[in-house]
């Protein structure tokens, strides 16, 4: 018998759902992008409940999301994930008229771009899968019923040492391609999670010239064979240093292993500041790669947990985790509630891309950008220029695969 | 659901699984009437032998249920008779009645022209069968692999010849491929390929459903209905195997007197969809959604009624809405680990 069941560690913590005296403990499953003790000490404060958060990396929040809603009430991910769990029958609809301030949510959730901007329909567009359709598929069309409240957002690219970074790149303008530059090799690292790693990867072929693609949200079976092979020669060669599957390790990475070039999660980068790293956020002229997260109820949850559930959705959009997300980098669907809770420098920094006067992270570490503007310029600038958003492709389970053969090579 | 422990059954458990008899039954069936089929046609068999269930039986070395349900089959093909007597006349060749002739049942008299292959086999075969067919569902998902024919023999404890002619049938069903190399492959499983494999289907399962109708039993249909209201009154019962019953039900007895047997052979060549449902329905052990018993429901009712062109569009909705589900359900397959597989199951290249 072949039986697939998560690594023990993962799972040894995953307690069964409990009500502890009166306070209700709510299970929320994700990963560190979200999950973070500051933030689960707030909620538990404001909500009066108790809050339990398993944290994993993405594909094993995603393995875990699937096969396992007993684990877990709230799954705290990104849209992308809809595509493995939706049709797994592993969450329940949320029903919008329990979501206080739904009417706050921004346009690009709801209908994929933002007022006045084109919007891309490359990759897993979140709004074609927010709304549950009559026949329980998920769409564009309004109802009721909602698969994922959307909240925390970004425009991501890459991050490099500038100094590192030899003159004919710089002359060229922030490109992806600069991950494949010869110059670099050996000092590159990559996602190691192909809904997001291969399509920076992919990014990067494109506009190194190595190869097209007809559609880089979806890759065919020979795109795919294209890019591994590709990938592969270049890791044969030593090209790449690293491969990493949370933001931490992604850190570590640049402070350790000489790393001067990699895609890179926003919170990276407080931990680069701190280590005395000043790294560029890239603005690649090609666009970014975009994802939107959010939070999802658990199929098996009800009663008390399930209400539990629905006042932490609701607490989300009350502004302070939205101010919190933005000192990390992060957007929030509903901003403007958020930027009561933030100061007038944060918000100019964070939401409209002037420079930085004087300003902390979410824990109220210093932060030593003064004078620094944010990549690519206001909200609307940078998450108007999305080349692609993160996905789950039609051939997903081949990509990874065949991600998977790359990520073995040697 | 209290258990939700996701499950990949291998070769090893269904080889010797109880719950399979029916599966076993309705294979044995098929071959005694495709045997019989032939050897009438051929004109191997005399017209007017009475045949009865049990020496042929004895013959297949199977019990009488499958030989029950080939008479069956046989008698809607008008290829065998009822009469005033027990068991069945083989009709004249242009479907009219001859005189009965009681002989002896034996090889010759039902038209093995060699020796039988040992048709004691049938269980045997049915249990490789099954064995190989799981452990190629399962690898198809994880990437590219040839199947040892010698290790497989030696795993499942057959013949090297038993192990090659349970290959070829999979092949017959898009499962399996020979290579230019006699090596036999399997996977990897696409998008690309599940989508041909139903457009594919959307043109010739309505085709062969319109050449059968003429020849559905009343009882089959009305078994059916009853089966598929059953599973739609009462989903949480309908595991992988159920629904697997129900669409053979559907997509294979309902086309199976198509006369045109060429047409049979490529649909069922193009039903490894099928096969992804299951292993998404047994991985997750999840049960099928209302809409698509509904849409069997709605196809078995129409032919019921006789109305043979709405049960071919519906069925053609049915076949185009499988479609988009089972790409959908491929891309969950995605978040699965890979598992170890049984020896025999090699990577390749």
């Amino acid at each position: 018998m072949i039986t697939v069941t998560p690594p023990q560690s993962q799972s040894a913590s995953i307690a069964a759902p409990a009500i502890i005296g009166s306070k209700v403990e709510l299970r929320v499953i994700g990963t560190s992008v979200t999950l973070q003790e500051h933030i689960r000490e707030k909620a538990e404060q404001d909500l009066g409940i108790k809050l339990n958060f398993i944290v994993l990396d993405g594909p094993l929040a995603q393995r875990e999301g699937v096969m396992h809603p007993e684990h877990y009430d709230v799954y705290d991910q990104w849209f992308h994930s809809l595509d493995c769990l939706w049709p797994a029958h592993a969450l329940q609809p949320i029903d919008v008229r329990r979501i206080n301030r739904w009417d706050e949510i921004n346009a690009l959730p709801r209908t994929g771009h933002l007022a006045g901007r084109p919007g891309t329909t490359a990759g897993s567009v979140p709004a074609d899968r927010l709304y549950v359709q009559r026949d329980n598929s998920l769409g564009r069309t309004t109802s009721a019923r909602i698969s994922m409240l959307p909240l925390t957002h970004n425009a991501d690219s890459f991050a490099y040492l500038a100094d590192e970074i030899p003159p004919r790149l710089i002359d060229q303008g922030e490109s992806w391609s600069w991950l494949l530059a010869p110059e670099l090799a050996g000092r590159v690292a990559l996602q190691a999670d192909p809904a997001i790693g291969a399509i920076d990867a992919a990014l990067a072929v494109r506009a190194s010239g190595l190869m097209e693609f007809q559609d880089i949200g979806n890759l065919s079976i020979e795109e795919i064979d294209g890019l591994i092979e590709i990938l592969i020669e270049y890791r044969q060669r030593g090209h790449f240093a690293g491969f990493w599957s949370t933001f931490a390790e992604a850190a570590q990475l640049m402070l350790r292993n000489q790393v001067a070039i990699q895609s890179i999660w926003s919170p990276a980068m407080l931990e680069l500041e701190r280590a005395g790293l000043k790294p560029q956020l890239a603005s690649p002229h090609e666009g970014y790669r975009a994802w939107f997260g959010g939070l999802a109820l658990s199929r098996l949850v009800e009663g008390r947990a399930r209400d539990a559930a629905y006042d932490y959705l609701n607490w989300w959009l009350d502004g302070w985790a939205g101010a919190s997300m933005a000192r990390q980098g992060y957007y929030i669907s509903n901003p403007e509630r958020a930027r009561q809770y933030m100061s007038k420098d944060e918000w100019a920094y964070w939401y409209n891309g002037n420079p930085a006067v004087d300003l902390v992270g979410p824990t109220g570490q210093r932060r030593s950008l003064a004078g620094q503007c944010r990549d690519g310029g206001d909200y609307a600038a940078r998450m108007g220029r999305i080349a692609v958003w993160d996905s789950v492709m039609d051939e997903q389970n081949y990509l990874v695969r065949r991600w998977g053969e790359f990520l073995r090579a040697q | 659901m209290n258990s939700r422990t996701p499950v990949i059954h291998s070769s090893s458990d269904a080889a010797g699984s109880d719950t399979t008899t029916d599966l076993y039954n309705r294979h044995r069936y098929r071959l005694i009437q495709d045997h019989l089929q032939r050897a009438i046609r051929a004109g191997r068999i005399v017209p007017g032998l009475v045949l009865l269930e049990g020496p042929v039986a004895r013959l297949f070395g199977t019990s009488r249920v499958p030989v029950r349900k080939a008479f069956e089959l046989l008698h809607s093909d008008g290829l065998l008779l009822t009469f005033d007597g027990r068991g069945y006349l083989v009709a004249n060749q242009d479907g009219t009645a001859p005189e009965p002739l009681r002989a002896p049942l034996s090889e010759t008299a039902l038209g093995f022209d060699a020796p039988p292959e040992p048709l004691d086999l049938p269980t045997t075969g049915e249990r490789i069968y099954r064995a190989l067919e799981e452990a190629v569902s399962v690898a198809i998902v994880f990437g590219h692999f040839r199947i040892d024919e010698s290790l497989a023999a030696e795993t499942l404890h057959v013949s090297r010849g038993v192990v090659r002619e349970t290959l070829t049938r999979l092949r017959d069903r898009g499962l399996i491929e020979k290579s230019t190399y006699s090596h036999w492959l399997c996977g990897p499983l696409t998008a690309r390929s599940v989508a041909q494999d139903y457009e594919l289907r959307m043109l010739l399962e309505p085709a062969a459903l319109r050449s059968s109708q003429p020849f559905l039993q009343h009882e089959m249909l009305a078994a059916a209905i009853a089966e598929i209201e059953e599973a739609i009154a009462h989903p949480m019962s309908v595991d992988a195997e159920k629904l697997q019953q129900l669409e053979t039900t559907l997509h294979v007895d309902c086309l199976a007197h198509a006369r045109n047997r060429k047409l049979l052979d490529t649909v069922r060549h193009a039903h490894m969809p099928l096969t992804v449902n299951h292993a998404f329905y047994q991985a997750f052990n999840l049960h099928p959604e209302a809409g698509t018993l509904e849409e069997h429901r709605a196809i078995l009712r129409c032919l019921m009624a006789g109305d043979v062109d709405h049960a071919a569009s519906a069925l053609c909705h049915h076949l185009k809405n499988g479609q988009t589900r089972t790409l959908q359900r491929l891309k969950v397959l995605a978040v699965l680990p890979e598992p170890d597989l049984p020896a025999f199951v090699v990577p390749f290249p």
